[in-house]
């Protein structure tokens, strides 16, 4: 009996919880099949049409797909490249003996405590003189650059866990240094490597505040900036539709992500702080 | 011979993340903190001028109001999250061994992973004061007194910034404190039921006290991300009414991509990096006391 009211005020309070945070993403994703007429005099109701016009519109004339490709495209091959950058110091790091470890290791450590608000200013400055201002590679860079401290990190106490005896049968047998981290080492910390590149893809995809510094020509616009673009540009004459439609497309890669990786993502956000 | 080439290696292996690193993240550090003591504005001369960058914050009534604004947001932010995060992860945990238990938490994690430029856009619409959702219910349920323009009235839109970001973190920390809670020995557990605590007591005395060392991490996290808030607030109000929703973050951004004075810019963020390192050292101070 006890029990069971037990359950049930649970039930209560995390439904209410659960309602709070799903509807308003149905709310999004409703909307953006509504025709404009729908969207700004039935707010509340379900679409007496379907459409797929919103999507179109923010697709071509939001110029949203071309975010959309820009995302995909810095997301992927910044987060393949930070996981091999990474890989390789954390390896290193973690694995040899050489004289400046610790200072290297400290100097990475530093890294995440620098907040991007301190460096906004000269790092714009340099991407200037760079001519690396509103280049998609020149974003890919400084993404990677930013992402270094945390994911060596992770990698580091990766590495550590993996057994000394591997390697060292694959030295006995002759290997090189280069051989020994691509053939055995990198295949063997494959599960870290994957947990490095989930957390990287969610906050690369999501990333605002650089973009909107780095990048300002409409060409090579990520996508929040792209959306941002559309709330504080058009403000009063805004086509909603196409917004709501935007929203769906900036949520459908990290949540089909959430359904197949949800349980390493929500594991390996806590380890660190769990055990640590 | 081979001493060389295994040092070459090691060189090798961590070039790459030593360059990009030093290159973009600490070079760029360390000019902003030279650039907070001149007087420049991207072109033209760059003229010294000492610590003037820094008394003239004192002077500036704007900063100072972005930093009051930022307070209050870690005032009413860290003990919200903390207190919410706490009671989810405790409710969640009574579900232990059930289905409901992976339902809950992953319902709870999900706007973790959503973009935060979409989660700002997501709940603009939704307090929009023509179609939102918002007055609309409140229409339909027979408080239209209370249906207002929620982001355009200082009485109202510095609450509702700060519903959007609790929207957004909440859930990220009360998974981390469940699985903290997880953690806890059952039989601990067992033997005060079996000693009659209800389960207020054992959240009380039981459960709260293990988690000490997890809260300390919440709160430090929770300070550093509500000082660094920044698209909420600048896409939901632009950090109006009247700057009552502006924190220092979007103030630091005006003054370098709007009035393009670096100089004071930098002065504003080396201020800011103080704010960060004193939240991290005070939180770790204040919990580390009892041990």
């Amino acid at each position: 009996m006890n029990r069971s009211i037990k359950y049930l005020t649970s039930h209560i309070f995390l439904i209410i919880l659960s309602i709070l945070i799903i509807v308003p993403v149905i709310w999004v994703f409703i909307n953006s099949v509504k025709n404009s007429a729908d969207i700004l005099l039935k707010p509340l109701e379900f679409p007496t049409t379907i459409t797929f016009e919103n999507y179109t519109n923010a697709w071509n004339e939001a110029g949203l797909g071309t975010g959309f490709i820009n995302s995909i495209i810095v997301t992927m091959i910044a987060v393949s490249l930070i996981v091999i950058i990474s890989a390789m110091a954390a390896y290193v790091l973690s694995r040899k003996k050489f004289k400046y470890r610790i200072t290297i290791q400290n100097i990475f450590l530093i890294g995440l405590m620098l907040p991007t608000f301190l460096a906004m200013a000269p790092l714009f400055l340099l991407m200037n003189s760079l001519n690396l201002v509103n280049s998609i590679p020149g974003l890919i860079l400084v993404y990677i650059a930013y992402s270094l401290s945390f994911t060596i990190f992770m990698l580091i106490a990766f590495f550590n866990q993996i057994p000394k005896s591997l390697e060292e049968a694959a030295i006995i047998d002759g290997c090189g240094p280069y051989k020994v981290f691509w053939k055995v080492m990198f295949p063997l910390a494959k599960p870290g490597l994957i947990s490095a590149a989930i957390f990287n893809f969610v906050g690369i995809w999501n990333e605002y505040i650089l973009a909107l510094i780095l990048i300002t020509d409409d060409a090579t616009k990520t996508l929040p900036v792209k959306l941002a673009n559309i709330m504080m540009v058009q403000q009063y004459h805004t086509d909603w539709g196409a917004l709501y439609a935007g929203l769906v497309l900036s949520f459908i890669p990290v949540t089909i992500f959430y359904l197949i990786f949800q349980k390493k993502l929500i594991e390996g956000s806590t380890a660190g702080s769990v055990k640590g | 011979m081979k001493g060389t080439s295994e040092k070459l290696s090691i060189f090798i292996f961590l070039l790459p993340a030593a360059v990009l690193y030093l290159l973009f993240v600490i070079y760029p550090s360390i000019q902003a903190l030279l650039m907070s003591l001149y007087n420049w504005r991207g072109l033209g001369t760059k003229t010294w001028i000492g610590l003037d960058n820094y008394k003239r914050m004192i002077e500036d009534e704007i900063f100072m109001q972005t930093l009051k604004v930022t307070f209050k947001y870690i005032f009413f932010q860290v003990p919200l999250v903390l207190i919410l995060s706490i009671s989810i992860a405790i409710t969640i945990s009574h579900f232990l061994k059930t289905k409901w238990l992976n339902i809950y938490r992953s319902i709870t994690f999900f706007p973790y992973i959503l973009p935060g430029v979409a989660i700002a856009m997501l709940w603009s619409t939704i307090f929009n004061p023509v179609n939102g959702m918002l007055n609309g219910l409140l229409d339909v349920i027979g408080l239209d007194f209370l249906m207002t323009e929620w982001l355009g009235r200082t009485e109202t839109a510095f609450g509702s910034v700060v519903f959007v970001n609790l929207w957004a973190m909440t859930g990220f920390y009360s998974i981390l404190i469940l699985a903290a809670i997880l953690n806890i020995p059952q039989d601990i557990l067992e033997a005060a039921e079996i000693d009659g605590a209800t389960n207020f007591k054992k959240s009380v005395y039981i459960t709260i006290p293990l988690l000490k060392d997890i809260m300390q991490v919440v709160i430090i996290f929770t300070l550093i991300n509500t000082l660094k808030i920044f698209e909420m607030p600048q896409l939901l109000t632009s950090g109006g009414p009247n700057r009552s929703t502006q924190p220092i973050s979007l103030y630091i951004y005006e003054q370098a991509f709007t009035n393009f004075n670096f100089g004071y810019a930098s002065a504003i963020g080396v201020i800011f990096l103080v704010l960060t390192l004193m939240a991290s050292m005070l939180t770790l101070k204040i919990t580390r006391r009892g041990d």
